[in-house]
């Protein structure tokens, strides 16, 4: 019995069919993302050449440096040259014959090789690229491979598209590329655990860089020296920092950079440029930026109280530089200015600690630095006459005080006593100009010999003294066109002359700087009344004999 | 000879006291002041002497004022205010010394306790108990606390001003010093009006 044809079987057979077609259609459409795209096939050639070069093989320079000639041909055949034959680039090696060639050093192996990119790249077709065309017109350009690589060059497009900006910016810069600014070679090389290790660890090349992108690499600004690129990177920390910034340009290194003085540091002087470091590194020994610099001054302070107990606990409360000195508007050092403020700033118990050993210890901070005391002996004082306005008590222009004593037809080095009056009255008939008196190092480097307790200078003739040290020089101190303080010799005699005493109506020190004069009329007067006995007594003695005479006289007459 | 009871006891206790006190001053002053040339101490060790011993002055001073004033007898020190008087007196004095003494004659004044000084001692004196040892005084504690007495300092015109009245009226007694001393040789005996200020007493020839 035939078995009956029903329409249910004939509908199945159609539901089977559209399934396989559209499974069909579905395997074509996703089967290049489920199934890799097999590499390109590798020239017939370039198989020849990996039956050796696929394996493991050095090749040694005559400078002992090596190169490794094994091949990966799975990235080769993936790269961009995939098709290519190995001799379209090695185009001195053929099947039939394999020259050893020999190279001096691995560098001159791989600009050799290097020409052959030239080959098919052109200079027109690189001159498009502001990059490029910066690399080919550099005499020390570096090698094609050293940015793109040498068998695995990929597109630039897939390149482009992997990893981070900074991964994409350390294809080259983590190769050792540099640039030549003033005749100096400066590398521009960055090696990534840097970054990594500084306080920038999560910010990508264009944060900062931002001219730059995986798109665009224009040229590199043209810049007359290293310094002034490190100053126009500056401008680049600005755009985070604006508040250490506006502190910076009223610094001392602002006002130095305003004067063209390109000695002044920029931020990645001090901070670094790809390493920064957190803040807290400024404030140790090693890390302190400021001995870049002034390492003198550092030597110094590494010798002083501060600079020992800073090394035996790094975690104690020590000032250093920025302590006083402060982090960014750093202002000028004054050898004629007491660092008294930034001394009683930590030292708050200063005048009771002073009354123990320093009578009137407001009247002596008042004119003698801390450091005057407070380093030791060996060191060389001075003492400073700053001329002050009277209005804002800063120090006055020296071009005004230059321009009164030329007037006075003052041209000697060394200002004497009553010139100093002169110009004292000089600057006073326009305006109201004080002279306020400084005992302090003579060379403000000095100062930062602080030295322990036990070593300051505890004896009161160290400065009450008629032949102490701290007056054999003088000096005017006044502030030059960019507020660093200028000095003037001054004749010491000022300090103990009458022009000294109104000029430095407040300025005493026993000893040291008495009034000389006074001297000579004390002396003339208690000649005068050591006269009176001598001559007065010498004339009673001559005259002796008139009274003697009249008492026998009178003896005589006497019955 | 004349007995005179010239100087009570608290006089001459206070009168050797101050001189103990005004060498004291002048030594340790000038070694304070000329440091590095006079060379007798150290000058922390001149400076605390010189204090110590000023407060002293200060004190005897004081005492000095209280017991010529309390005892009415602080008049001696005021010259005559009959100017003309007083004119004529001074004269004959300095007559005196510079010329009668020579020749032997009587000293025109009589000392008695009631009248101690001649007109000319008198002026001295006088200027010096109420216008020169205030100065002293005065100018001594401004600079013993320059802290204290800034403002009191520049109001006078600065530590140099104060320093040099100080040391002017040390100059002046100073000097005045070896007069003093002169004058006492011009009793009636050369030791006469030193014994005096020991005793109390003071002898002069009859007559006087």
């Amino acid at each position: 019995m035939p078995t009956p044809n029903n329409g249910s079987a004939g509908r199945n057979s159609l539901t089977d069919h559209l399934s396989l077609s559209l499974f069909l259609i579905l395997l074509i459409l996703f089967l290049p993302i489920v199934v890799p795209a097999a590499p390109a096939a590798l020239s017939d050639e370039a198989q020849t050449c990996l039956t050796c070069h696929g394996s493991p093989g050095m090749k040694a320079f005559g400078d002992k440096t090596t190169v490794s000639v094994q091949v990966d041909g799975g990235k080769f055949a993936a790269s961009v040259h995939g098709s290519l034959g190995c001799t379209s680039c090695h185009a001195d090696v053929k099947l039939d014959n394999h020259p050893s060639a020999q190279y001096a050093t691995k560098r001159e192996f791989v600009l050799h090789v290097a020409k052959a990119c030239r080959a098919c790249h052109t200079d027109s077709q690189l001159k498009a690229s502001p990059l490029h065309q910066r690399a080919i017109s550099r005499p020390d350009a570096q090698p094609c491979s050293s940015c793109h690589g040498s068998h695995a060059i990929m597109k630039a497009s897939v390149r482009k598209g992997k990893g981070s900006a900074t991964q994409y910016c350390l294809t080259c810069h983590s190769k050792p590329i540099t640039r030549s600014i003033d005749g100096k070679t400066i590398s521009l090389t960055i090696d990534e655990a840097w970054v990594k290790g500084s306080v920038h660890r999560n910010h990508e090349c264009t944060d900062c860089h931002t001219a730059y992108s995986r798109e665009n690499h224009p040229a590199p600004k043209d810049y007359t020296s290293g310094r002034q690129l490190s100053h126009a990177a500056s401008e680049t920390c600005e755009r985070c920092h604006l508040e250490k910034a506006v502190k910076e340009k009223e610094s001392i290194h602002a006002i130095m950079l305003a004067n063209g003085d390109q000695r002044a540091p920029g931020c990645s002087d001090c901070h670094g440029a790809h390493q920064v470091g957190p803040g807290a590194l400024a404030d140790t020994l090693d890390g302190v930026p400021c001995r870049k610099c002034h390492q003198d001054m550092y030597d110094a302070y590494r010798t002083s109280v501060h600079g020992m107990a800073k090394h035996s606990d790094t975690t104690a409360h020590v000032p250093l530089c920025a302590a006083c000195h402060t982090a960014h508007n750093v202002k000028p050092a004054m050898a004629s200015r007491s660092p008294r403020d930034m001394c009683l700033a930590c030292h708050l118990s200063y005048e009771t600690d002073h009354r123990q050993r320093l009578p009137n210890p407001k009247a002596h901070l008042e004119m003698v630095a801390c450091t005057a005391c407070h380093v030791p002996l060996e060191y060389k004082r001075s003492i400073y006459l700053r001329l002050t306005d009277g209005a804002t008590g800063k120090l006055l222009d020296d071009a005004e005080m230059l321009t009164q004593l030329k007037a006075r037809g003052v041209t000697a080095k060394q200002i004497a006593p009553k010139e100093l009056w002169q110009l004292y009255r000089d600057l006073n008939a326009t305006r109201a100009v004080n002279v306020e008196v400084a005992v302090s190092m003579d060379d403000r480097r000095n100062a930062h010999y602080l030295a322990p307790k036990n070593i300051a200078v505890k004896q009161c003739e160290a400065c009450h003294s008629a032949d102490s040290s701290f007056f054999k020089t003088a000096a005017v101190a006044t502030a030059g066109p960019d507020g660093r303080e200028l000095l003037h010799d001054v004749d010491p005699k000022v300090l103990g002359s009458v022009y000294g005493a109104i000029l430095l109506k407040q300025f005493y020190v026993m000893s040291g700087t008495r009034l000389t004069a006074m001297d000579y009329a004390g002396v003339m007067i208690i000649l005068g009344g050591i006269a009176v006995p001598v001559l007065h007594g010498a004339a009673r003695l001559m005259t002796r004999r008139l009274r003697t005479g009249g008492r026998k006289a009178e003896g005589r007459r006497k019955p | 000879m004349n007995r005179i009871y010239l100087h009570p006891l608290p006089v001459r206790i206070w009168h050797w006291l101050n001189a103990i006190c005004f060498f004291v001053l002048i030594v340790t002053g000038a070694q304070i002041r000329y440091r590095g040339l006079v060379d007798l101490m150290s000058f922390r060790t001149a400076v605390n002497f010189h204090n110590m011993t000023g407060f002293t002055l200060i004190g005897l001073f004081f005492v000095w004022f209280a017991y010529y004033a309390a005892s009415g007898k602080l008049k001696v020190y005021i010259p005559d205010l009959n100017i003309m008087r007083y004119i004529q007196n001074s004269l004959k004095q300095a007559r005196y010394y510079g010329y009668g003494l020579f020749l032997g004659e009587p000293n025109p004044h009589h000392a008695t306790p009631d009248h101690k000084f001649n007109p000319m001692q008198q002026l001295a004196y006088f200027s010096i108990m109420f216008f020169l040892m205030p100065v002293l005084i005065a100018t001594g504690i401004l600079l013993w606390d320059l802290d204290r007495f800034a403002s009191v300092i520049d109001l006078l015109g600065g530590i140099k001003a104060v320093s040099a009245a100080h040391l002017l009226v040390t100059i002046f007694f100073t000097a005045f010093l070896f007069v003093h001393v002169y004058l006492t040789t011009l009793g009636s005996t050369p030791l006469e009006h030193i014994k005096a200020m020991f005793t109390g007493y003071e002898e002069e020839p009859e007559g006087h």
